[in-house]
């Protein structure tokens, strides 16, 4: 097998193939345009090769003429998209250098295919052949150069004045790296190219066109470096993930921080009896006649508020569980309720009595406990400062459950002021808040734990004034049939 | 025995504790009576004895403070002990403000609700006396015809009988008769004890000047 042919395949095959994995990159993120340039540098590259290959081989001065030619729209497909790549990538190139080196390539095609010959050549006089010193026969070729050639040689000097001054800006920038890989390898690829292709073309030196090779390389830094941003943005992902993570466990602190004067209320009333009770006991027995019945009546009550203290601090710790949200089937209506009544304090404190209108017996839900009630807490929260400046008597807070095929819906709706139109679309969004205290983490983390359980949550303005936000939870598995009512 | 013509009222959205604090209140000889909620008490007549009032501030419906103000537009005078789950400062000077005579915490301590219970007592019963004295004079004075009235003014800027009788165009006679039956109808026995009772209607002495 001839070690030319090997080379020259080789190099095409390396630049198709990094040619489809910058096009698969941009098509899973065509907002980057940077990776559509560089596969269709990489591509045309991979033509330029088999085209050099071909020119290698031929045989016939016709043929050569029209390899010639399309050799001549390759490297204009190589070096345009190269330039545009410049533009897009550095954002410090010079946009009007960009536009004079494509308008001169521009013309030097329209020449190529409007001289007899090709761009390169007026005429190509004969073939010649030479050997390596391997002992392998290759042709070159004889003729007359074409004078308009000058015009892509200017865009040749032009290409390096542009990425010069593009890297050199980008270098005081501090972006070093890039200016270095890519800015360098272009340049010193271009100068090298740009030397010893006329050398060919005007026969003082006898060797095969190798620019895709040179263009090879530079293909290889552009890879090196936009891999090299690829796996720096996997690791910003995972560092945006874990700081997300953080983020979350803040704001349910935050949350909690907000319940505490509520359960500090809910606490003190039970405490409150208690204490009431045993001295109004302690009162009762230091009198002659002692009420023994009504005595009896005070331990009954004081034995009763103290287990209802102590549900409330088993709510709290469940709510405070930390760990891994663990999935369990859960009785929604159950979860409302025990949620509801954590928020006991709070809703005296606004003074709104929440509608319950829990549909009957509905299926159980796959989720973690602490996790939908910190969502519904959340949901409850917010129509409460929704409802805060609206008069007493008209405030109103429906909190429902309903069944709708394999889902479970629960609808928090209030008649407070309401979501602005323009903010429906954004309000999931993290750090999206209107309230001036607020993270705007509320509810994009019950969006975060609605959707990993499967489900869906959606918010509405009413028309008649407030907020309905519905959360949709799916069915938990071996429930579907059970109660399909 | 409970005092029946006092009472206290004791208004507490939370079951268990009006009951209790009720239970406590008893035990120490008071009458109670408990609400569930604002609107409860306000439709009950109108107690006519010495009472207080132990309200909670947070409550579903018509808060604690709310209820202070209705109260006060209505001119009651019946004192306010608030109880709280949580001492909140603005919430107490707000109160305080209103009129309440102390703010407790829950769980308030036994002490404590007594002694506050019993000085706001007292300062109600103070208040009917100071307000039923002063309805007395005002009843007093209803009795006395235009004509004593008018000599009562005069005896209050200190005019001697011969000034009044001159300044009236009346006999001193009739001077005397009419100042006899002021002060037994004012049921008083001189011109400054006369002047005394009067300050409190705030009445004003009616000074002859010379001409």
């Amino acid at each position: 097998m001839s070690l030319l042919t090997i080379a020259w395949s080789f190099c095409a095959s390396v630049c198709l193939m990094l040619g489809s994995i910058h096009l698969l990159f941009w098509l899973r993120n065509r907002k980057q345009p940077v990776y559509l340039l560089s596969s269709l540098m990489a591509f045309s590259a991979g033509v330029s090769a088999m085209l050099e290959l071909g020119l290698l081989f031929t045989e016939s001065l016709y043929s050569y003429r029209i390899l010639m030619r399309w050799e001549n729209v390759a490297v204009f497909m190589i070096l345009v998209p190269m330039v545009w790549f410049i533009q897009a990538y550095f954002g410090t190139a010079r946009r009007w250098l960009a536009m004079t080196i494509t308008l001169l390539w521009v013309l030097g095609l329209l020449i190529n295919f409007l001289s007899p010959h090709s761009l390169t050549f007026i005429e190509v006089s004969e073939l010649q052949h030479l050997t390596t010193p391997w002992g392998e026969v290759f042709t070159i070729p004889l003729g007359t150069t074409n004078p308009w050639k000058l015009l892509v040689d200017i865009a040749s000097l032009l290409i390096l004045v542009y990425v010069g001054d593009a890297s050199v800006r980008l270098w005081r920038q501090g972006g070093q790296r890039t200016a270095n890989v890519i800015g360098g390898g272009i340049m010193f690829f271009v100068l090298l190219a740009g030397i010893h292709t006329p050398l060919v073309d005007a026969g003082i030196i006898a060797t095969p066109y190798m620019i895709s090779f040179a263009y090879l390389a530079i293909i290889v830094s552009m890879s090196y470096q936009l891999a090299d941003d690829a796996m720096r943005s996997a690791q910003y992902a995972q560092e945006l993930q874990q700081s997300q993570q953080a983020v979350e466990r803040l704001a349910r602190a935050n949350l909690l921080g907000e319940l505490t004067s509520t359960l500090a209320h809910e606490l003190n009333q039970p405490l409150s009896a208690i204490l009431s009770n045993a001295q109004a006991g302690r009162r009762l027995l230091a009198s002659k006649s002692a009420p023994l019945a009504e005595i009896g009546d005070i331990l009954d009550d004081i034995v009763r508020d103290d287990q209802r203290a102590a549900d409330i601090i088993q709510r709290l710790r469940k709510l405070l569980q930390a760990g891994e949200p663990v999935r369990e089937p859960l009785d929604i209506n159950a979860v409302l309720q025990e949620t509801i009544s954590l928020l006991n304090g709070e809703f005296s404190q606004q003074q709104v009595s929440p509608i319950l209108a829990f549909g009957k017996g509905l299926p159980d839900v796959l989720a973690g406990r602490t996790e939908i009630q910190q969502v519904v807490i959340n949901l409850i929260s917010n129509a409460l400062n929704a409802l805060r400046d609206m008069p007493v008597d008209r405030r109103q807070l429906v909190i429902s459950t309903t069944r709708q095929h394999d889902m479970v819906r629960v609808m928090v709706r209030d008649n407070g002021m309401g979501i602005a139109e323009e903010d429906l679309p954004r309000i999931f969004e993290a750090f999206f808040t209107r309230k001036s205290d607020g993270l705007g983490m509320g509810l994009a983390i019950a969006r975060r734990i609605v959707e990993a359980y499967g489900g869906r949550i959606v918010a509405e303005s009413t028309p008649a004034g407030g907020a309905t936000f519905t959360v949709i939870l799916p069915v938990a598995p071996g429930e579907q049939e059970a109660g399909d009512a | 025995m409970p005092d029946k013509s006092t009472r206290i009222f004791i208004i507490d959205d939370d079951h268990s504790v009006r009951t209790s604090l009720a239970r406590l209140l008893g035990a120490a000889g008071y009458a109670t009576e408990v609400f569930a909620c604002a609107e409860d008490y306000l439709a009950r007549e109108r107690f006519d004895g010495v009472a207080c009032l132990i309200l909670d501030v947070r409550m579903p419906g018509s808060s604690g403070l709310e209820l202070q103000d209705t109260l006060n537009e209505l001119g009651s005078d019946l004192p306010i002990l608030f109880l709280s789950g949580h001492g909140d400062i603005p919430m107490s000077v707000k109160a305080i403000k209103g009129g309440a005579v102390n703010f407790l915490t829950k769980p308030v301590r036994e002490e404590v609700l007594l002694s506050a219970v019993k000085q706001a007592l007292s300062q109600h019963r103070l208040n009917r006396e100071r307000h039923d004295s002063m309805e007395n004079v005002r009843a007093s004075m209803a009795t006395l015809t235009s004509r004593e009235q008018e000599v009562m003014r005069f005896i209050l800027s200190g005019a001697r009988n011969r000034q009044i009788a001159t300044h009236l165009g009346i006999t001193e006679k009739t001077v005397k008769a009419h100042r006899a039956k002021i002060m037994g109808k004012m049921g008083v026995s001189s011109a400054v004890e006369l002047g005394r009772v009067c300050t409190l209607l705030e009445i004003t002495p009616n000074t002859i000047t010379d001409d």
